[in-house]
């Protein structure tokens, strides 16, 4: 072995305690470059899945036929499109990008142009729309990949900042080592050795201890990062931006190698150019300036210090002391400066940010009506087309009990005659006019409602122009007002329409002004009845469209205290949505569908957990940094009074006490600290009160127009607090002090416990010659406790299976058999040679069909027998790796049947997805089948016009996929999904009402082990075969029952709703729609789907030839046992008539 | 034949007031295989005369030649390798690496170089000092006088142009220090090695074939010592 590395190995033996220094600060480093990495690629991969799941297309075409969709999407750039059929029997068409296609604008022109659809580019309203940020994220279209890589500068900057500040940690400890150890090094460039093997020794040690450091650093970065992705979804920000309940899935933690790999090199680089720049330091010298320790001596020294003055000898050692090793004194102090600075004015700086945010938001978004501040919800209600009022709506608010405070505006605007001013009025209702003026009210609500009057702001702008008016007890104004024209026909128009066939007249008014009342506002002026309103509008406008906003909060809430309640805040949308008979959700925007109300309570959430997060991740970042500052101050502590052993030691010869020992030792502590205090005080003041200064004269200068009070306003908010920053400062120095003195105390008894004599000789380096493994036994025992974990979680995961499978034996349900290399569970029950083997196929996900089909079989089974084959991966079958196609599970499905005993030929009875293995079955294999009956079965698109779910669409690509699945296996595999549960892979809770215990326990079971890699391979494989069966499908003669769960009627869909509610309310969560009203509001929805979704069905039929159709009024899921007496019916007597 | 020529030697430290002439303007020579003893008052520059010619400190002004080659001419990496081979330093604090064998410190200059140590020679050295049972012990584990012994064996083992002694006996008793000389005179005798010593003993100056008397960094006198030659005489 070279010498240098003998040496370079030895001495990271001998002095144990600096290696191990050493070794932590390449650690904390590399883990703080690894969490921000990690961090950087978790947030935009987050960003990435949110857009996606939001809108999972680049862009979307209305108003296209369905040749020009399909044309369309298949224009070159184009990764995937999709078609959906609107009430206007046009196309719409979402497409997603594979590739740039350049400028946007041109590729859609001509695309357009192409499919002979030119006029949708010109057409106003627009007919074609960008998905903006998805794009920007994909780096697809003009400006896109500026986007990328903008956001990527910056955080490169900020990851470069990090960067240098992390390196001086380390730099420290290689150069406080490196002291130690300079008379050494003087010896071997005496002896001979080089420049260059000087710095090879010390660049070998370096290395050695990255093969330790680096592993750790890039487990504990990744460790770190997950703690901080937990804060952020614990926050409820996935909720929010997601509102579904596979958050975790679109919201995935998973780390890319390609930056791990990153954070290791950097942190290589940086230990090695500090190795480099120590050993080019050292070999300046001359060996015997370095044996000599020349440069250590002091050239001058001070005779009276402040410490010496305060302190005695103790103090005028210590600043001598400090004085000597001027530039470690140096680095530490700007070490523990950035970091006790970082952590005062981050904490500061985002306490500010949230109140500017917050204060912003009351400006911006609750606009003139700052009491309003205290609102959660804003919404326009009523629409008098559809024959409800807005005091019907609400009414139907405050019956709901959900809210509070409810006030309701309807604005108008008039002209005063005299000055041209403008005057709003603004309507409310009763309980808001009491919670507004309380008892104070100089006019009772009744007197408004019966005279039709009004109550005037006297806090307004214009109350002094309007006073004399206001005198004579009416206002005079002139109010538009809008007719329609005798030709509309308003029966399907919304507000936007009927504007345009709205015709206007000017009106002189008079307003009758009962009093005054006291409100801070600058722009009401005049406060009316509600329900007044509504007479009067009829009267002025004719046929009233007039819209009202209603503004409430959640009951029990207060504005200013973030109690965030996401139960009460689902509950209120929740409301919203089942009430939209009211017609709360209407197009404010017609450019953002989905704010369809002012969500204040979402947005004050959603700044809420963004701020919590941006906060948890500031103090994460504190914390790091202050470790590292740290772990560099108790190593140059420590290692100066290592250094100084024998010094110490004569001192105490001379007859210095342990306590005037001590003494010192914290008064060079104090000097450290407070040096770092003051500077960062300095620095904090600067930064605090410059920044304000700055700010300040900012606003005014822009603000110029703005009124004082506004101006104001915006100079509180950028406020930063005066007296926290400093006591931080004050804070974290004293722990800096606190943690250096205890460091010193215990490093003085350690060494004094050595004799006086021995410490002022001897050296500090200690070898044992015997070799230590301590590398080889911590890798190999860290190895094997991760081997045993697995192990253990394995067998338990095996364990339980078994377990729930010997229940299910018990239960008489087991029965295995041999199938293509698994072993297949083929259960069967009803007569022992039937008349046919009815033979059930289950559909996606139905682990517990068996199970489920119990009514079914029993009224079946009386002369025909029943065999229900799992195939692999569903209930108790074995697991396999093969490609779940439709052809593997035809045969899977074959070969149990045949292995259990059961002959051809089979009446196939298919559910849900099934329906295509029944299909192919019997186009392969014509004599094996009967008959097919199929429960509500897929029908494969000949377009892509009916929506599936499929891992495609989850998801924004096919690794993605790949990857949330491989996860999902990996999880079951190990049990860890027994011992965390989901509640997406909880299986069937619908209609539980209809099952025995005994039931629900035995269907428990088999949902157990949901995620194996046979059901993921069929869920990744699915879009694909479905599209496959749908060009392959051909007529055969096999008689076809087929059972569908389509409405046809509102009584269909009222009947749902019933059903649902009693789910509900079996499980004991309320429901809280009527039943009718929503029944009748949904049929309207769906009744044009209804229409399109019998022609495919009737496709369908002549795609496969002999069929007939039946419907069943139950859910899509579990139909089967809702009406099994229909079913049943219907089999045998379709059996009877056509294969007897 | 001349090995080692000073010419003009000085080092100065220190500026202005604190100025301190360690070496003054020294000049000599010594031929192949002599040994001389460099005596003086402390402070009269004998380490620092000996540190320079071992090329661990770079004088103010002058030269040094051994073997005809101009020593401080040489780059840092020359001069490294310089003093791998050509010369042997020994300190009174005997300076060792204190995480490496007694085996491992002799064998140090030849492991700088990337060569295998010869066993034989390795063995022959380790019998003549004494140090067989030690070679696997570290400096902590020996006393004064092996550590001594190893730092000797450090500086003869490459079989240097010149060995350098600073003080060599200056941390021994007495038994040690005659153990010591002997080494040396064997070396010097047997072996043809041109050895310097630094000493205030009298008794080891007398050993020597030339005594070199320095004060305040002069040389005050430099004499032949006729008492060894006379023994050399009588030995053979």
């Amino acid at each position: 072995m070279k010498y240098e590395n003998l040496l370079a190995s030895r001495y990271i033996k001998a002095q144990k305690r600096q290696s191990v220094f050493t070794c932590v600060s390449i650690i904390a480093a590399v883990a703080v470059m690894t969490m921000i990495f990690v961090l950087y690629s978790v947030s935009m991969d987050c960003l990435e899945n949110t857009c996606y799941s939001r809108a999972p297309y680049h862009l979307t075409v209305t108003g296209l036929t369905e040749q020009q969709g399909e044309a369309i999407c298949s224009t070159d750039h184009i990764k995937r499109g999709k078609l959906e059929r609107t009430p206007d029997n046009t196309v719409t068409a979402y497409i997603l990008f594979g590739s740039d296609m350049g400028d946007r604008e041109i590729w859609i022109q001509k695309a357009l142009q192409n499919v002979g659809a030119e006029h949708l580019f010109y057409d106003l309203p627009k007919k074609y729309e960008w998905n903006n940020t998805l794009m920007n994220l994909d780096g697809i279209g003009d400006g896109a990949q500026l986007f990328r890589l903008r956001i990527f500068c910056i955080f490169f900057i900020f990851a470069i900042l990090i960067a240098f500040a992390l390196r001086m940690i380390i730099d420290t400890a290689f150069e406080v080592s490196s002291k130690e150890r300079e008379r050494h090094y003087g010896v071997l460039q005496s002896i001979g050795a080089t420049p260059e093997q000087i710095v090879r020794i010390i660049t070998y040690e370096g290395f050695r201890l990255c093969v330790i450091a680096i592993p750790f650093g890039l487990f504990a970065g990744i460790c770190f990062a997950y703690l901080m992705y937990h804060v952020m979804v614990a926050s409820g920000i996935s909720e929010l931006f997601q509102g579904m309940s596979n958050a975790k899935l679109a919201l995935p933690f998973s780390v890319d190698p390609k930056m791990l790999l990153v954070a290791a090199v950097v942190g290589i680089v940086w230990v090695f150019l500090s190795a480099y720049g120590v050993g080019m330091r050292i070999i300046k010298k001359t060996p015997m300036e370095a044996i000599n320790a020349r440069a250590n001596n002091v050239e001058k020294i001070k005779k009276r210090t402040l410490s010496g003055l305060l302190f005695g000898v103790s103090g005028s050692i210590a600043s001598r002391n400090a004085r000597r090793e001027k530039k470690r004194f140096a680095i530490t102090v700007l070490t523990l400066t950035v970091s006790i600075t970082m952590f005062a004015l981050f904490s500061s700086l985002t306490e500010t940010a949230e109140r500017s945010i917050n204060g912003y938001i009351k400006a911006e978004v609750y606009e003139f009506n700052e009491e309003a501040a205290d609102i959660d919800f804003e919404l326009e209600i009523g629409n008098p087309q559809k024959g409800i009022s807005y005091a019907e709506a609400v009414k139907a608010i405050q019956d709901s009990g959900l809210f509070e405070n409810i006030a309701v505006d309807t604005f108008e605007s008039f002209h005063s005659t005299e000055n041209k001013g403008n005057i709003y009025a603004r309507y409310v209702n009763r309980e808001a006019y009491t919670q507004l003026f309380g008892r104070n009210a100089a006019v009772s609500y009744d007197e408004l409602v019966s005279t039709g009057g009004y109550v005037y702001n006297i806090n307004c702008k214009d109350y002094e122009q309007n006073a004399e008016q206001l005198q004579r007890g009416s206002l005079p104004v002139f109010s538009i007002c809008m007719h329609l024209r005798e030709d509309a026909d308003t029966e399907n128009m919304d507000y936007i329409d009927l504007l345009k066939y709205a015709e206007y007249e000017e009106k002189e008014q008079t307003l009758n002004i009962l009093g005054s009342v006291s409100m801070k506002n600058e722009y009401d002026l005049l406060i009316g009845a509600i329900e007044t309103h509504e007479k009067i509008g009829a009267e002025w406008f004719g046929m009233s469209f007039g819209t009202a906003n209603a503004k409430f909060c959640f009951a029990g809430s207060s504005a200013e205290d973030y109690q965030y309640n996401a139960a009460d805040y689902k509950k209120a949308k929740d409301w919203f949505e089942a009430h939209s008979e009211f017609d709360f959700v209407r197009m404010l925007n017609p450019d953002e569908p989905e704010n369809n109300y002012g969500d204040f309570y979402g947005i004050k959430w959603k700044t809420h957990s963004i701020l919590a997060t941006v906060r948890a991740g500031v103090l994460m970042l504190n914390l790091l940094l202050a470790l590292a500052a740290l772990i560099n101050l108790l190593n140059i502590i420590s290692t100066g009074i290592a250094n100084r052993r024998s010094e110490l030691a004569s001192l105490q010869c001379v007859g210095m006490t342990d306590r005037q020992l001590d003494r010192m030792a914290i008064i060079e502590c104090l000097q450290f600290a407070g040096a770092a205090a003051i500077i960062s005080a300095v620095i904090c003041a600067v930064i605090i009160f410059g920044a304000e200064s700055v700010l300040n004269t900012i606003i005014r200068d822009s603000f110029v127009d703005e009124s004082e009070g506004t101006k104001k306003m915006l100079m509180n908010l950028v406020r930063i607090d005066h007296i926290t920053p400093f006591m931080r400062v004050g804070f974290s120095a004293l722990a800096a002090f606190a943690a250096g003195c205890i460091t010193s105390l215990v490093m003085l008894r350690t060494q004094n416990r050595d004799s006086l004599t021995d410490q002022i000789r001897g050296s500090e380096m200690k070898l044992d010659t015997e070799k230590s493994h301590i590398l080889r036994n911590s890798i190999l025992a860290a190895a094997g406790a991760f081997i045993l974990a697995i192990a253990g979680l394995r067998i338990y995961s095996v364990a339980a299976y078994h377990r729930d499978r010997n229940e299910y034996a018990k239960a008489g349900y087991l029965n295995l058999v041999d199938a293509n290399g698994f072993k297949m569970n083929v259960y069967s029950t009803g007569a022992e040679h039937g008349k046919h083997t009815i033979v059930g196929l289950a559909g996606q996900a139905s682990y517990a069909f068996p199970v489920e089909t119990t009514k079914l079989n029993e009224l079946l089974g009386k002369e025909n027998t029943l065999v229900y084959p799992d195939c692999a991966g569903y209930g108790f079958s074995g697991d396999s790796l093969k490609p779940q196609t439709v052809e593997q599970i035809v045969e899977d499905y074959r070969a149990g049947l045949k292995n259990a005993g059961f002959e051809a030929p089979y009446v196939l009875m298919p559910h849900s997805i099934a329906d295509l293995y029944a299909l192919y079955w019997s186009m392969q294999y014509p004599d094996e089948v009967e008959a097919i009956i199929i429960l509500d079965g897929t029908i494969p698109p000949k377009s892509e016009l009916w929506q599936t779910y499929t891992a495609e669409e989850a998801f924004p690509s096919d690794e993605a996929a790949q990857a949330a699945m491989h996860k999902l296996v990996l999880r079951t595999w190990l049990g860890l999904n027994r011992l965390f549960p989901d509640k997406s892979e909880g299986g069937a809770t619908q209609g539980a009402a209809l099952f025995t215990d005994e039931q629900l326990r035995l269907s428990k079971l088999c949902n157990n082990r949901f995620w194996t890699a046979a059901f993921s391979s069929q869920i990744l494989l699915e879009k694909q075969e479905v599209t496959h069966m749908g060009e392959i499908l051909c007529p055969t003669d096999t008689p076809k029952l087929y059972f569908s769960t389509l409405y046809t009627c509102e009584e269909d869909v009222r009947a749902a709703i019933e059903r649902m509610k009693a789910d509900f309310e079996a499980e004991g969560k309320e429901f809280n729609s009527d039943p009718e009203t929503a029944a009748r509001a949904e049929w309207k929805q769906v009744e044009w789907e209804i229409e399109q979704a019998k022609s495919e069905e009737n496709d369908f039929a002549e795609k496969i030839g002999n069929y007939r159709l039946e419907y069943v009024a139950g859910d899509h899921g579990i139909f089967y046992a809702q009406k099994p007496e229909q079913i049943a019916s219907s089999i045998l007597d379709f059996l009877a008539e056509t294969t007897e | 034949m001349e090995l080692l020529k000073v010419e003009n030697l000085c080092k100065v430290y220190g500026k202005g007031e604190n100025e301190v002439k360690a070496v003054d303007g020294v000049s000599f020579s010594v031929p192949k295989g002599q040994m001389v003893a460099i005596v003086g008052a402390s402070g009269s520059g004998k380490s620092t005369l000996l540190h320079m010619i071992g090329a661990v400190d770079r004088p103010t002004s002058g030269k040094i030649y051994l073997d005809g080659q101009d020593v401080f001419q040489q780059n840092n990496r020359e001069l490294a390798i310089f003093r791998r081979r050509q010369v042997g330093l020994i300190y009174q604090f005997y300076n060792l690496i204190p995480v490496l064998t007694a085996e491992e410190n002799i064998t140090l200059p030849l492991l700088m170089d990337g060569r295998k140590p010869d066993r034989e020679h390795l063995e022959k050295i380790l019998d003549m000092l004494g140090l067989k049972e030690r070679k696997d012990h570290l400096p902590s584990q020996m006393s004064g006088g092996q550590q001594q012994r190893v730092s000797i064996g450090r500086a003869i083992f490459s079989s240097p142009q010149v060995i350098l002694a600073d003080e060599p006996t200056g941390n021994l008793d007495s038994k040690n220090s005659a153990e010591i000389m002997e080494l040396f005179r064997r070396s010097n005798k047997e072996l043809k090695q041109t050895i310097i010593i630094i000493t205030h003993d009298e008794n080891i100056a007398e050993q020597c074939d030339r005594i070199l008397v320095l004060s305040d960094g002069k040389i005050i006198s430099d004499e032949a010592n006729a008492a060894a030659e006379e023994a050399d005489r009588n030995e053979i």
